[in-house]
């Protein structure tokens, strides 16, 4: 029985696909936990409005007809999300909103009785930009006196960057990214300057944390046992999780201007090659629905917009966080998950084995392609060769739509300006020479810059049509 | 519902009704706890770390503070 590889922490639900769906064994308490918090109102309310994944339990006939496991107590059934994405992938207001939809969850639960086991940004998804918590084997009853056993993981996966980004502008995805269990209190403080001690949230969550978490290694008898006897109470949870949330609430992130928050009208080529460039997209993108279409290199997300026109999902990603972040916040794109992606260094496959979180490859088979105002920087400024870009293209069996500027586009000679040009693969006989050997052309287009070309590109032995 | 579940339940009711203090609710659970019934507390699959418990009832204000201190009494002249 092959579980998901990413889900084996908690032993006690775990998940497994089959035949393209998604279902979750639970053990007795597990599956008792849930029938109890599924009949709870807020939780009924919260599946219907799309914050907690819609869930069924399986029949036993169908659970053996599926070959799923027997030996667990129940099997719970979950809508497929329709690409998973990772917190280290996400900008600063989509780590936000996730951490106030843990925080909100909590709140409802001790209201109930109940509490989630654990606090990590893991067991929430985005689907389009809504946030949706997936953990559903995290419900579990609350026991008198118990405390928030998750505080600490909150604080090192969600509270501490969020404060990082927001207090020292410091991005916390790559740091997510190498270390997959957060950051802790000591390495957080150790980014902070001191005047940062008086901001909110960095004195109690961080340093007296720290502290407290360096004085209490000698403790030889069980904390969560001893602060039951010593009358801990839900209340002191509850004041601690309002708190959080107020402090979670106004935490902002301001970024700097880059070069690409305003690009369309930083360059003239730019605003003059709009036009054609939306409708050669509206064209090709509107000519049949596609459950996936990536735009790499999305920038302001103008395409993907008009492409989600005719997708159930976009996945738009982009190097500079601060169009990813005002993406995600525009109200025009509610089927567009934007990501943080360095297209030249994609999120790996990571964790236990290199199988815990998938590559960006393995997530999804798009069926579209936007390959805009992209290839010269993976070519030119990240030195990856032209015949590369394309064979990496192609291994998507995916229609592609790309633009390729010349070597006389201004934006390629700013790229070249203070660099020796190597690039002699980079020329449009080049691509077209290249593309042929994976992709039928089916349409090319010069934009009215002079130095831009569009190209629609079908795979080979395909049998889509344009 | 398991015994120890459904015990664990009706304790929180009582608590909630009034009927019992929080204080007297927990110590039913701990003795339950040693004389073997299947009472213990929830413990996560990952370490919760002593000293980020012990901030949770410090940051609940004077309740928390009161928390802290009884815990502080059992550390140091609390028998094991």
């Amino acid at each position: 029985m092959e579980f998901d590889p990413g889900s084996f922490r908690d032993r006690s639900s775990r998940v497994l696909i089959r035949e393209g769906r998604v279902f979750r064994a639970m053990d007795a308490e597990s599956l008792a936990s849930w029938r109890r918090a599924s009949a709870q109102p807020f939780v009924q309310q919260m599946v219907s409005q799309g914050q907690i994944v819609g869930t069924g339990e399986v029949p036993a006939k169908e659970c053996a007809a599926l070959g799923l496991p027997s030996s667990a107590a129940g099997v719970l059934e979950h809508t497929r999300i329709p690409f998973i994405s990772y917190p280290y992938e996400w900008s600063f207001a989509m780590l936000r909103d996730a951490a106030l939809l843990h925080l909100r969850l909590l709140t409802e639960s001790l209201r109930a009785g109940l509490i989630l086991k654990d606090a990590s940004p893991y067991n929430v998804q985005f689907s389009g930009k809504q946030p949706v918590f997936i953990d559903i084997g995290s419900f579990t009853g609350h026991s008198p006196g118990e405390p928030w056993l998750a505080y600490r993981q909150f604080c090192e996966l969600m509270l501490f960057p969020l404060l990082l980004q927001a207090y020292r502008g410091v991005h916390f995805q790559p740091i997510l990214r190498g270390e997959l269990e957060g950051i802790s209190a000591r390495q957080f403080l150790q980014w902070l300057r001191w005047r940062d001690v008086f901001r909110p949230g960095v004195f109690t969550h961080g340093l007296l944390q720290a502290k407290l978490e360096q004085q209490t290694q000698a403790l030889s008898t069980s904390t969560v046992r001893d602060l039951q006897f010593s009358g801990f109470k839900t209340s002191l949870i509850e004041r601690l999780l309002r708190k959080l949330t107020r402090l979670v609430e106004r935490l902002e992130w301001l970024p700097r201007r880059t070069q690409w928050t305003n690009y369309d009208n930083s360059l003239p080529h730019v605003a003059e090659d709009r036009q054609s460039k939306s409708t050669f997209v509206r064209n090709v993108c509107h000519f049949r629905p596609r459950d996936l279409v990536w735009d790499l290199g999305c920038n302001d997300g103008r395409y993907s917009i008009i492409a989600r026109e005719r997708a159930t999902t976009v996945v738009a990603m982009d190097y500079d966080h601060a169009c990813i972040d005002r993406l995600y916040r525009s109200a025009d794109s509610p089927n567009v998950l934007p990501l943080c992606m360095n297209l030249a260094n994609p999120s790996p496959a990571m964790g236990w084995r290199g199988r815990e979180r998938k590559r960006i490859e393995d997530r999804g088979q798009p069926q579209l392609i936007l390959c805009l105002g992209l290839i010269h920087h993976l070519v030119i400024a990240a030195n990856i060769p032209l015949a590369e870009v394309v064979d990496w293209l192609a291994s998507f069996r995916a229609e592609v739509i790309l633009e390729f500027p010349s070597k006389k586009d201004p934006m390629v000679q700013a790229l070249l300006r203070n660099k020796r040009d190597q690039y002699e693969d980079y020329s449009r006989e080049s691509l077209e020479a290249e593309l042929c050997r994976h992709f039928e052309i089916r349409l090319s287009e010069s934009l009215p810059s002079g130095e831009r070309t569009l190209y629609h590109t079908v795979p080979v032995r395909s049998s889509t049509g344009a | 519902m398991s015994d120890s579940a459904a015990c664990l339940a009706n304790l929180q009711e009582a608590v909630n009704f009034g009927s019992l203090s929080q204080v007297d609710a927990n110590a039913v659970q701990l003795f339950l706890n040693r004389k073997g019934r299947q009472m213990s507390p929830l413990l996560a699959y990952f370490d919760p770390s002593a000293g980020s418990l012990l901030l949770q009832a410090l940051v609940g204000g004077f309740g928390g503070l009161v928390v802290v201190g009884r815990f502080l009494w059992m550390q140091f002249f609390g028998a094991k």
